[in-house]
């Protein structure tokens, strides 16, 4: 490495080319005074508290240093004090922090933050963590010569021109964050890293000089999936959080290191609670996964957990109504009743939904006892069967994207299904060059920062693909026309693959295998090294559960053989773990007629869901945060939950429910903790990787999916559903601060059908489709492409699910418009 | 006693001012209107430099930087490079641009064609001061009027050089001048000062990170004459050889005739407010600021000082944008300084911590000086709050050893500091009295 040799305080250290004197002088051992500095955005050298004094060698006319007589380089001083986080280190620099010029500067520079400082540590939410107290304390001048001396009443009589700066407080800048502009020392962070990270521009200065303040001109109002970031990197109490303000003192939390499960991501957290009840969700620093940010849905989805509307005991349905009921009663009126349907129709007749949403450890126990106490194949972590069992493991994941010179997106939206994924690409993108090139049906936000997005016709992804590998190999490109995909695009998009040395390819987690097939071929024409594939599963833990062995084997069923099963009547019995397939399962018309005809159905869930309400027997489960266990990441990288509070009321952790359910059927597992299961596990799997990851392909053969289109008529559109980070998941709409971000049920559709149609934007329109109807409110752009239209899954009230036909691979509807809502 | 009608043929900017109609392109090229420009053409770009450098002109915006030197340094092997005319005249008392532009934006225009010529730029921009309503307006017609005659666009009289010149109004900031908050607010963005290096000619540091020369657009306006007559001509004027040529001086405050006069930088400060008409009768020469509001200040003994860069330096202030204002016996200087701070204060960006807070403080301790609330001890926090903005280290002279991150917020101390330094009694006569020494 390309090393520079320099002498802080009088101590030679060497540091890469490149650093910047603030971290050369830490390296050293020094403390330096900073705001506005932050390893992840860049320098700006706004606040002015890390001046140093700094000299480089005097060079003589011959370019060489020249000498003093003791053979030492002449040093020559900078005139002007230097902010070290803007000047990077060069050979021979000599840099002083604790000379009493500097130290002098640096109180002054205290001094003036403080001059308009509120001061009400007292009842600040920073105060305990807060920078500026710190700094206040290790560089102050310990007193202030100017301000308001004894508060607002004593202001007015020595005359206004004493006065601070005061301003209302606080200001909501949004549902989420609060803002203090009296405590905001305008070190920036937070709009930088509005600028830099999540690249949303959500927040901003508004005025200029002393009066300027921090603001938000989005609407809404800081429109960011990542703006709880900007309270973590706030240097004082500025930007607060609304659901944990004045909730605690800080020294008074107790802090749990774990991990959150609300999607694939794996990003490392710190739970606080107080009284076991979580107060706040933190990021925990982890540059191979999660750097040190957050989602605002792993932040501030937090109020359900300990949510009044929790299952804390165990129900039975009685005549049609829930009773609250022992465990004992509960486990084992469930024990008896799966033997008797066990004895009465075979083990198969019963089947299994586990869930990504639950720990490695829950899912093991889940299948074993599914195949060893009562006898059934039938089991699937999965919510619905589109979704391929693939199980790869790429620990180095997050630094492949970040360093990819292109990296190619298909099929997916990660803001919405993986957040932290999102940021990652856009770190590629703004602070390390990379291309990025989208393959979707629909515009989503990250093309803003695309390089190219190829935006086709629904169902032709492999087609473009395809296209894409024949454009690359330079020979005819075939099948396009149907993609809607312009064929320069496409070249320009070929022409950047084929240059890529460090391609990255992200698919969405229901990519067929002709697509799969097709992007591996893609990849391999390039003939450069392996490409990194990476799938964008959503749960938090889909590919654990796959590792835990969670689905079908030996002929047993997957949840859509299972569905069928139990509408047909064969299946009698459904044990369902984690998962709300009434909202979830694509075929919301089979999920209820399965659920209904089910001789007996069993839940474990946090709240009394959809689905539970169909249910026999409710068993109250442990949330996330209230467990410990193992999870895998969307690259597959095992990490480990803490339980960070006991489980709310008599609810427990699902493996410790099953467990119990096993012995009560006689089987004596043993199993104290989850190290148990994890043991036996591995044991399973000593010698192989996971024995059914389909590693292996079929030849892939090309498929341009034109639908047999009677319906075209009848139904002009054709319906898009995908993932959104704040849907109508039970969680949220128990996280009261966060629940407001859910947006009311909308279908997208584009500006010109809108035109054509006369629908308005925001009026109400009826979706129709040969299943059934939704009314939602119009969202009117350029997103969909014309003719088609977009509405997320699982929105509240409004489940899409009960309008598709999974039976068809291409969904239609019609569109008519109700009344506007002005 | 010397007037203005003595100096009136040496004056190269405002040579052809008084001639009717010379805001409209046929009479400005009867009055050798674009003629350094084509003798520009007929010249190798390097060889321009070479011709600017050699006839001294320095930078008329503020710093005085040699603008020759500035063209040499520029990186050159890349593309696009850009040329940006700084018509943002924002300091107070200073408004030599604003006639400039009302009054001959052809030359101005004419200007920005040489420099862009010589440093390979296609594309330029004049970026006037949003307040300047009629002067933007009379750039843009010297814009149109050039594209009408052939002299901006493609192929420019068929020399192969192609050039599009662009006015765009200031976004309403002091700050704006400065060049590169001037990019910034160019850019689209808040006009906030870019890190230096890379600096505004180097790959990264200029418009839109490319190369480029910022120039003030009275510096640009002298390059059709030193085309037009050579850089030797040029060089002569003046205090030769660093010192060359003639500047508008902006005289305003206790004179009898404030305005603009363009004089060679041979004249000296008694010379020049003899030709703005003297002071009014009776009156004594209590202040003058030479260079702008934010210059240290002058007094009686300064009289002979040369109005030349290098002899203002030397004298210890700064000759800035070239603007004198001149204070006679009957100002206040607490409420001159305070006046002056509020400015700066005022037009402080916010990006800094010392100038934001900084001067933000040293207002009010002044406000309360000025309006008899001042306590003892105020001149101390005062000079020791200057200091903690802007040291008063010898090292860089005037501006000591700033702790900013650009120079506004040590110009807001410097009247403070200056009057400070040379009226301290009328400070501490107005804390102990509570009102003010000459006015009462
Ligand atoms: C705070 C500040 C304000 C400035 N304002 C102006 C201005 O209004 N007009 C101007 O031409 N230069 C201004 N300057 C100087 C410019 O930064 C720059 O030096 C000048 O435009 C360069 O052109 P020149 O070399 O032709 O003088 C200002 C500088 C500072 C630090
Ligand atoms: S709100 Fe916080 S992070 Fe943002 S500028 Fe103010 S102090 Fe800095
Ligand atoms: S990105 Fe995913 S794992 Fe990370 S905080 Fe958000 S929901 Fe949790
Ligand atoms: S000194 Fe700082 S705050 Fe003042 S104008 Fe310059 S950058 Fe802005
Ligand atoms: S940390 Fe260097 S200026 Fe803020």
């Amino acid at each position: 490495m390309d090393l520079v040799n320099l002498t802080v305080n009088g101590q030679k250290i060497a540091v890469p080319r490149g650093t910047m004197a603030i971290e050369a002088v830490k390296a050293a051992g020094f403390d330096v005074a900073h705001f506005c500095y932050h390893p992840k955005l860049k320098p700006v050298g706004m606040c002015r508290m890390c001046l140093a004094e700094v000299g480089t060698p005097r060079l003589g006319p011959d370019r060489k240093p020249v000498l003093n007589e003791d053979g030492t380089p002449q040093i020559g001083m900078m005139p002007q004090p230097q902010a070290t986080c803007t000047l990077p280190v060069s050979e021979g620099m000599v840099i002083l922090t604790n000379t009493d010029a500097v130290k002098k500067m640096v109180a002054g520079m205290v001094e003036f933050f403080l001059a308009n400082h509120p001061l009400d540590c007292p009842v600040c939410d920073k105060g305990g963590e807060c920078p500026l107290q710190d700094q206040t304390m290790a560089f102050g001048p310990g007193q202030s010569r100017v301000g308001e001396v004894f508060g607002g009443d004593v202001r007015l009589q020595q005359g206004i021109w004493e006065a601070k700066r005061h301003w209302e407080k606080p200001k909501p800048l949004s549902e989420l964050i609060a803002l203090d502009r009296e405590r905001c020392i305008q070190c920036g962070r937070c709009v930088r890293f509005t600028q830099e990270i999540s690249l949303d521009n959500a927040l901003t200065f508004i005025y200029r000089g002393a009066q300027s303040e921090i603001d938000t001109l989005t609407d809404p109002p800081v429109d960011s999936k990542f703006s709880g970031n900007t309270i973590d990197i706030c240097p004082v109490g500025a930007l607060t959080s609304r659901v944990f303000r004045f909730t605690a003192r800080v020294w008074e939390v107790k802090p749990t290191h774990t991990v959150c499960t609300q999607c694939g991501c794996g990003c490392n957290i710190t739970i606080n609670t107080r009284l076991d009840k979580v107060l706040r969700i933190l990021p925990r620093d982890n540059d191979r996964i999660n750097e040190c940010w957050i989602c605002d849905r792993g932040r501030f989805n937090s109020q359900f957990i300990n949510s009044a509307a929790r299952l804390t005991k165990p129900l039975i349905k009685r005549n049609g109504t829930f009773e609250a009921v022992e465990w004992d009663e509960a486990l084992a009126f469930v024990a008896k009743t799966l033997t008797q349907i066990k004895d009465a129709h075979g083990g198969n007749a019963i089947g299994g939904l586990a869930s990504g949403k639950c720990t490695v450890e829950d899912n093991y126990v889940f299948q074993k006892l599914l195949r060893e106490v009562l006898g059934s194949d039938n089991v699937d972590y999965r919510p619905h069967g589109k979704i391929k069992h693939r199980l790869r493991r790429v620990p180095d994941f997050y630094e492949q994207v970040e360093n990819a010179d292109v990296i190619l997106l298909v099929g997916a939206d990660p803001l919405e299904e993986l957040p932290i994924l999102d940021l990652r690409i856009k770190k590629c993108i703004a602070q390390r060059n990379g291309t990025l090139i989208t393959v979707n049906p629909r515009r989503i936000l990250l093309d803003q920062h695309a390089t190219i997005s190829l935006v086709h016709q629904p169902h032709t992804a492999t087609a473009v693909i395809t296209a894409l590998s024949a454009a690359v190999n330079g020979s005819t490109i075939e099948g396009l026309g149907a993609t809607g995909v312009a064929e320069d695009l496409l070249k320009d998009a070929a022409q950047r693959l084929a240059q890529s040395q460090r391609l990255v390819v992200l698919y969405g987690e229901e990519s067929n295998d002709e697509l799969v097939a097709a992007l591996h071929h893609l990849a391999a024409s390039r003939d450069r090294q392996e490409a990194v594939f990476g799938l964008c599963r959503h749960d938090g833990n889909a590919l654990g559960a796959l590792w835990a062995g969670a689905m079908p084997k030996n002929g047993g069923l997957d949840v859509d053989g299972m569905m069928r099963a139990a509408a047909h009547g064969s299946l009698k019995a459904l044990y369902i773990m984690g998962q709300n397939p009434v909202n979830s399962y694509p075929d919301g018309q089979l999920v209820k007629e399965a659920l209904d005809k089910v001789e007996f159905l069993v839940v474990h869930d946090l709240f009394l869901t959809e689905t539970a309400q169909h249910a026999d027997v409710v068993l109250p489960a442990a949330s996330y945060a209230e467990k410990d266990g193992t999870v895998l990441n969307v690259a597959g990288v095992a990490q480990r939950l803490k339980q960070a509070l006991p489980p709310v009321g008599e609810s427990s952790e699902d493996w410790k429910i099953i467990t119990a359910l096993a012995y009560f059927m006689g089987h004596h597992w043993g199993y104290k903790s989850c190290a148990d299961i994890l043991r036996e596990l591995e044991r399973h799997h000593a010698g192989t990787s996971a024995r059914w990851n389909v590693g292996t392909l079929e030849r892939w053969n090309v498929e341009t999916c034109q639908p047999a289109d009677t319906e075209a008529e009848t139904y002009p559109f054709i319906l898009l559903t995908g993932a959104q980070l704040y849907d109508g998941s039970v969680s949220l709409r128990h996280s009261e601060r966060l629940s407001h971000l859910v947006e009311a049920p909308f279908v997208e559709l584009h500006r010109d059908d809108a035109q054509r149609l006369g629908i308005a934007r925001g009026a109400e329109v009826e979706v129709t489709s040969p299943r059934g109807a939704l009314r939602l409110r119009a969202k009117v752009g350029r997103k969909v492409l014309p003719g088609t239209v977009f509405v997320p899954e699982h929105q509240p009230g409004a489940p899409v699910n009960t309008i598709l036909d999974p039976t068809r691979q291409v969904q239609r509807v019609r569109l008519s418009a109700g009344r506007g809502d002005g | 006693m010397p007037t203005y009608e003595d100096f009136k043929s040496q004056r190269i900017v405002h040579k052809y001012i008084d001639v009717p109609g010379i805001d409209e392109i046929d009479v400005y090229m009867q009055h050798e209107g674009f003629e350094g420009f084509k003798k520009a053409l007929t010249m190798k770009p390097e060889d321009i430099i070479a011709e600017v450098k050699a006839s001294g002109l320095r930078g008329r915006g503020g710093a005085g930087f040699s603008t020759g030197m500035k063209w040499e340094l520029m990186q050159k092997n890349v593309e696009p490079r850009y040329v940006v005319g700084n018509d943002d005249e924002g300091e107070p008392c200073t408004f030599k641009d604003r006639e400039l532009s009302e009054k001959l934006p052809h030359q101005i225009v004419e200007g920005i064609m040489i420099a862009s010529y010589a440093l390979g730029a296609h594309k330029a921009f004049i970026y006037v001061r949003g307040e300047f309503v009629k002067g933007y307006n009379q750039i843009w017609k010297a814009i149109r009027q050039c594209y009408e005659k052939g002299l901006l666009g493609k192929n420019i009289l068929g020399s192969g050089f192609d050039l599009d010149v662009v006015a765009h109004p200031g976004a309403g900031a002091y700050i704006c001048g400065e060049e590169t908050a001037l990019l910034s607010s160019l850019e689209g963005g808040r006009g906030y000062p870019k890190m230096r290096p890379p600096f505004p000619g180097q790959v990264g540091g200029g418009l839109y990170r490319q190369p480029s020369v910022v120039q003030n657009v009275e510096t640009l306006s002298n390059l059709p004459a030193i085309l037009r007559y050579g850089a030797a001509w040029y060089a002569r004027i003046g205090v030769p050889p660093a010192n060359t040529g003639t500047r508008i001086y902006s005289v305003s405050g206790h004179v009898q005739k404030p305005g603009n006069y363009e004089l060679p930088l041979s004249i000296t400060l008694g010379e020049l407010i003899e030709v703005a008409g003297g002071l009014r009768p009776g009156r004594k020469l209590k202040a003058v600021i030479p260079g702008g509001a934010s210059m240290p200040w002058f007094t009686e003994q300064h009289l002979n000082v040369v109005m030349s860069f290098d002899d203002i330096t030397k004298a210890g202030s700064l000759a800035g944008s070239g603007s004198v204002i001149v204070m006679d016996d009957t100002t206040c200087v607490v409420k001159a300084a305070l006046r002056l701070v509020e400015f700066y204060k005022h037009e402080s960006c916010g990006w800094c911590t010392p100038c934001r807070e900084g001067l933000d403080w040293l207002v009010k301790i002044l406000h309360r000086i000025e309006h008899g609330e001042g306590r003892e001890g105020d001149l101390e926090l005062l000079a020791d709050m200057g200091d903690n903005i802007s040291g008063q280290g010898t090292l860089v002279g005037t501006f000591g050893t700033h702790r900013t991150f650009c120079l506004l917020g040590p110009s807001g101390v410097s009247p403070m500091r200056s009057s400070m330094n040379l009226f301290r009694e009328e400070y501490e006569y107005h804390i102990k009295h509570k009102k003010c020494m000459v006015n009462g």
